[in-house]
């Protein structure tokens, strides 16, 4: 027998990304190439701040926020801990080639697998969003990084753009009913 | 149809709308509500009452309204209770009458009403008390049958509903005059306002009434406010929805009908959607209900409160046909005569008690007025026909008329302000309920729901509490011209207010929904029920769907009166969330039928659904419960061969859905040695360990194995169930209890697809998968290694040899995209040696048959002791749980063991959830020995098997107990074994 290799499948379940418009809401699953956290606290906190500034040219986020530079997204998760993701594809690991660049003093877990990131697009967005998250997205300004809940699912909001434009990680298994909770808001705005 | 209406007003007459009321097809136009459209078709009679069958009209005009209830035909079910005078009259509507039979005209329970002398407040107590065993058997449901409102269709909800969450700086509730005028100051400022309105036009009142404010009428000011404030980005309006509710932290529930004025919800629309609002501060502008007053019948069809007169008169252009007699102790009744003659309808007179008011706005009119006069009595069948009056002189008198249009005064709206329990203080200038001084969350309120019934006062007393929100919420002071107002009449009220009118021995109702009439509450008194809560309960005053909006008060007065006290010290109950009925598929929202809650899916879902899988829930969880192939026609036979194929070659099975959390940080040892009572401490890098996890009180929490991939990285398993369960524990514990500990935990379930293959030739099938450079025979990984490393030509992937099934058997993890793909190609490899996909059945079987404890076992009652894992808490090192699991009671001589069972007949059954007696021994909790608490059939032994808890059952090995099922009525010989069914020295799994 050949040797197998393995085929990666989307989140929700497919081969392509999945892409739908409702009402003028655009919701795209989007790929999740490369996610890891990044857990430090106490004297580690100042080295990680460096790190960051020379690694990848970005600040390091307070609560509530995301910055994205040229090269990943950093996101507030928790107190002494972020989400830092890229578009790059890393064949070792997101956390080991992290763990290379940082440090090994890091607390580093690869999320890459854990995730579906869908982005939501359009000027019903609110409308649609107010129906299952209880932030109050309308004061939201680009930026902002939330942990909520969306039909009993725990999820990530990050506002890309004030009342446009946002994305949303949620549990990779719970990836259909998210995607099908965002359609429904979507029809029902 | 035209002939019953007005020149003005404000529904649309080029747009015909038409409806059916009980099989009648009417007309109506677009505007109209059904009670508007009822009246206009000269429709008065429109329901029975809840107790006495007594014909009962439309009384108000609004969300008050205690008689026009009614069930509408929507999307091929029915909805019951819907006020007439809520409802937006749309084509097609289908409305029909409730609580009668065989028609609303000639009901048959109307007999109900001739034997009424035996039907008073707490007959049912004092009549069905014998025998004892009729209450439930005989008279309840024959009551709960002739009593009533509408009836559930008992079909499945066929609407959809949402739910949604709005935020405001200031949350203003009710857009009439003080609402509209308050929000726009508001907006103005720069607040954040949001104001909802449970109309499908903004002005409350002002739609009914004539006044002119600022040159406008009062719909057309309304709607200009309205055009002003939707061109402001800091204000939302909401119509057609209801706040229901005040909640802690200044939030609110509203109730949106979206839909309810369609025939059908457009696809994909909900028809109502439940609305969560935050608020900084709220201004409650409510309004006010009119109040009856009380005298002999005064429920018949046709008798009104006189402001809903005026509003289907002014509001909606319905021309009263036959003549009107006002009653009114307030200068409302002269505005009410005023407004009706204006609009050309025919007023025979108007009766004040008052003595010492002038009506001088009627002086030329052909209205005759009685003041000092009372309406003691009305007559006609099915609807009013005469009323009976006193004069001032103490003489009778008889007006023919065909509507009593009745005012007692104005009661304001304050059930928001007292959902918190702030109790209503009495007001002796208004006679009636104002909120508490003192209300939470920034709470406010104005206009009539503050006691203002002047619309000029209203404008001014309004801007003034505005003006402090404003300042309240950081916004600067605005400048403002106070509307003008015209064509007012005063608000002046009696001094002396008319609660009820004594005469004979008549009924006078004060509740109409529940049928309580002035006599009842004298009863009440009368038998000792004299506390307002007693009161209550015992006559049910105020107890029904419009939660006493038109009655609390006269019935307090009245009770006041019986005891010779004031109202005040006479008291009041408070109100309660819902201000009107909320259905329940609003509080559902989505969350129903396969909606109900999220559902995950393994990494490998797809590739076990194309492959035939039969699914189970656990948890949120979709599983793979088995495999069927062709030819099997039971699920058993499915199961055994996932068995026997395993124990004999190789099975593989998705386990992903075990908890996987991953704990770094330099103190992470040292944390998962508090954590679990067995010891961790000098777990080698590259192996892996069973834990067992205690809770503070020493019982049982979780169990699962912990491997360490590092020196100061772990993963750790627990079971599907208490997956988040543990990593909230693990949190607490290291945010709460040990702070200081440097320690990072991530949950991971979700990241790896995690598959156990076992079985004799699981170790074969991985060679085949994971790539060549690492070595994974019994020398160089045995039993509880653990490694990092790479299958199938470079896919990164954990590999532990544990097993869960007593086989050799390792658990292999890839990222979780790869799920689908991994499970294709070990089965694809594994062909040769017949590898098989067993699902939770077959995990099951093998678990009970290896003895090994699950969910079932870890039942939050059970210690380490009972399950056979006393050693286990280790006694060198203090972990959580530990000291309290040694308390005597839990280790008293004669408690629990976790033994086997077989039955002594092959051909029984065994099932979880059986007690275990002793032979002879009596069936009864005295003598229980112990239960059952996995069972299952096991293919290898050809015989059920169970395990479960026995006192001292370790050492009963042997002996032959009953097992009994008093559910299935069965009493089962079986004998007590080893819980290690299969291989109890554990030599295959080490092999």
């Amino acid at each position: 027998m050949a040797r197998l290799a393995l085929k990666p499948l989307n989140a929700l379940g497919g081969k392509d990304l999945e892409r739908s418009s409702f009402n003028g809401i655009e919701i795209t699953e989007k790929h999740l190439n490369s996610l890891a956290s990044i857990g430090c606290s106490g004297p580690l906190l100042k080295n990680f701040s460096k790190k960051l500034k020379s690694i990848f040219d970005i600040e390091v986020p307070g609560p509530g926020k995301s910055i994205t530079s040229q090269k990943v997204r950093v996101s507030w998760t928790a107190q002494g801990q972020w989400f830092i993701e890229s578009d790059e594809v890393f064949s070792q690991g997101f956390d080991i080639y992290l763990l290379e660049k940082l440090g090994k003093e890091f607390a580093v877990t690869d999320q890459s697998d854990g995730w579906v990131k869908f982005s939501l697009s359009g000027d019903n967005i609110l409308k649609a969003l107010e129906k299952c998250i209880m932030l109050d997205l309308y004061k939201m300004p680009g930026g902002s990084f939330s942990r909520c809940s969306l039909e009993h699912i725990g999820v990530y909001l990050l506002c890309e753009r004030a009342k446009r434009d946002f994305l949303i990680y949620g549990p990779r298994s719970s990836a259909n009913s998210l995607h099908h909770a965002l359609i429904q808001a979507s029809i029902s705005a | 149809m035209s002939r019953n209406r007005l020149q003005s007003g404000l529904i649309d007459k080029t747009k015909e709308i038409h409806f059916s009321f009980n099989g009648r097809n009417l007309t109506g136009f677009k505007g109209d509500t059904l009670a508007s459209a009822l009246f206009a078709n000269g429709i008065f009679l429109v329901g029975r009452s809840f107790k006495y069958h007594r014909p009962r009209g439309i009384i108000s005009a609004g969300s008050e309204e205690p008689n026009g209830l009614v069930t509408i035909k929507r999307s091929g079910s029915t909805v019951p209770n819907v006020q007439a005078t809520t409802i937006e009259l749309y084509q097609g509507l289908e409305a029909f009458s409730q609580n009668c039979w065989p028609s609303v005209e000639n009901d048959f329970l109307a007999v109900n009403d001739l034997i009424a002398p035996f039907l008073t407040a707490g007959f049912y107590y004092k009549t069905f008390m014998w025998p004892k065993s009729f209450w439930e058997a005989v008279y309840e449901p024959i009551i709960r049958r002739a009593a009533g409102l509408g009836a559930l269709s008992t079909q499945s909800d066929p609407d959809e509903y949402d739910k949604g969450f709005l935020h405001c700086d200031l949350l203003v509730v009710g857009a009439g005059v003080a609402g509209l005028w308050t929000a726009w100051l508001a907006a103005k400022a720069g607040v954040n306002v949001l104001l909802v309105d449970e109309d499908f036009l903004p002005g409350g009142r002002a739609l009914s009434e004539t006044e002119i404010i600022d040159g406008m009428e009062g719909a057309e000011w309304a709607a200009s406010i309205l055009d002003k404030l939707n061109g402001l980005n800091n204000f939302r309006y909401l119509s057609r929805t209801t706040v229901y509710g005040t909640f802690d932290h200044g939030i609110f529930g509203a109730l949106e009908r979206v839909t309810d004025h369609l025939l059908t919800s457009p696809e994909g629309k909900p028809r109502q959607t439940l609305w969560r609002i935050y608020s900084k501060a709220s201004l409650i502008c409510s309004g006010a209900t009119e109040r009856l007053i009380a005298f002999a019948n005064n429920d018949r069809p046709g008798i009104i409160q006189a402001g809903a007169l005026r509003s289907y008169v002014n509001r909606w252009s319905v021309k009263a046909k036959g003549s009107v007699v006002v009653f009114s102790s307030t200068d409302d009744g002269e505005r009410t005569v005023k407004d009706l003659l204006e609009k050309g309808i025919s007023v025979r007179a108007l009766i004040d008690p008052r003595t010492d008011q002038q009506s001088d706005n009627l002086e030329g009119s052909d209205v005759e007025v009685f003041q000092g006069a009372k309406v003691v009595d009305t007559f006609g069948r099915r609807g009013i026909t005469q009323v009976k009056l006193e004069t001032s002189t103490g003489e009778y008198k008889t007006l023919d008329c065909s509507f009593l249009a009745v005012s007692g005064g104005w009661n304001p709206n304050i059930h928001l302000t007292s959902h918190h329990r702030e109790r209503p203080v009495w007001s002796e200038r208004i006679h009636s309920f104002l909120a508490a001084d003192s209300l939470p969350n920034n709470m406010t309120v104005a206009g009539a729901a503050s006691g203002d019934f002047l619309t000029s006062e209203i404008f001014k007393n309004s801007a003034k509490k505005v003006e402090k929100i404003i300042k309240s919420l950081g916004f600067s002071k605005i400048k403002y011209n106070l509307p003008t107002v015209e064509n007012s009449i005063s608000a002046k009220l009696d001094d002396d207010p008319l609660w009820y009118v004594p005469y004979g021995n008549k009924r006078a109702w004060v509740d109409f929904q529940n049928d309580v009439t002035v006599k009842d509450i004298k009863l009440s008194h009368q038998e000792g029920f004299i506390s307002v809560e007693h009161l209550k309960r015992y006559t049910t005053l105020g107890m029904a769907t419009d939660q006493g909006k038109n009655s609390n008060v006269i019935g307090l007065a009245v009770m006041a009166e019986a005891t010779g006290r004031s109202i005040e010290e006479t008291g009041t109950t408070i109100f309660r969330p819902p201000y009107n009925p909320v259905p329940i598929g609003a509080f559902a929202g989505r969350s129903r039928d396969k909606d109900f809650r999220p559902v995950r899916l393994t990494p490998s879902h797809k590739w076990a659904e194309e492959n035939g899988a039969v699914f189970i829930e656990t948890g949120q969880w979709l599983r793979a419960q088995y495999f069927p192939r062709n030819g099997e026609s039971h699920w058993r036979q499915s199961v055994d061969r996932e068995v026997l194929q395993t124990r004999s070659s190789v099975g593989i099975c998705d386990v992903s859905t075990l908890g996987k959390i991953d704990i770094q940080g330099k103190d992470s040892v040292e944390f998962i040695n508090r954590v679990y009572s067995n010891g961790f401490a000098k777990l080698p890098v590259g192996k892996t360990r069973y834990g067992l996890m205690l809770r503070e009180d020493g019982m049982v929490m979780d169990d699962g194995t912990t491997a360490r991939l590092g020196e100061n990285h772990f993963v750790m398993t627990t079971t599907t169930a208490n997956a988040v369960g543990v990593f909230r524990h693990l949190e607490f514990c290291r945010q709460c209890l040990w702070p200081h500990l440097d320690v990072h935990l991530i949950s991971t379930t979700e990241s790896w697809a995690q598959f156990a293959i076992a079985g004799p030739n699981s170790r074969k099938l991985l060679s085949k998968v994971v790539d060549k450079e690492f070595d994974i025979s019994n020398d160089s990984f045995p039993f509880m290694a653990c490694r990092e490393l790479t299958v199938f030509s470079g896919c990164r992937a954990r590999l532990f040899r544990i097993s869960f099934s007593g086989e050799l058997a390792y658990e292999v993890a890839v990222p979780s995209r790869f799920g689908y793909s991994m499970m294709s190609n070990l089965l694809a490899v594994g062909k040769e040696f017949d590898a098989v996909p067993y699902g939770t059945e077959a995990l099951g079987v093998m678990r009970i048959e290896k003895g090994h404890a699950a969910g079932n076992e870890l039942n939050g009652q059970t210690t380490a002791r009972d399950l056979g894992m006393g050693a286990l808490v280790s006694t060198k090192k203090d972990s959580i749980g530990a000291v309290l699991s040694r308390r005597e009671g839990l280790n008293l001589d004669g408690g629990y063991s976790l033994v086997g069972f077989k039955p002594v007949n092959r051909e029984d059954t065994l099932a979880a959830g059986s007690h275990i007696f002793s032979e002879g021994a009596k069936v009864n909790a005295k003598f229980d020995q112990g239960y059952l608490t996995s069972a299952a059939y096991s293919p290898i032994l050809e015989s059920s098997i169970a395990i479960g808890f026995l006192k001292r059952g370790n050492e009963r090995k042997g002996e032959q107990v009953r097992i009994i099922n008093l559910l299935a009525n069965s009493n089962i010989k079986a004998e007590v074994v080893s819980a290690h069914f299969v291989d109890p020295e554990g030599e295959k799994l080490r092999g």
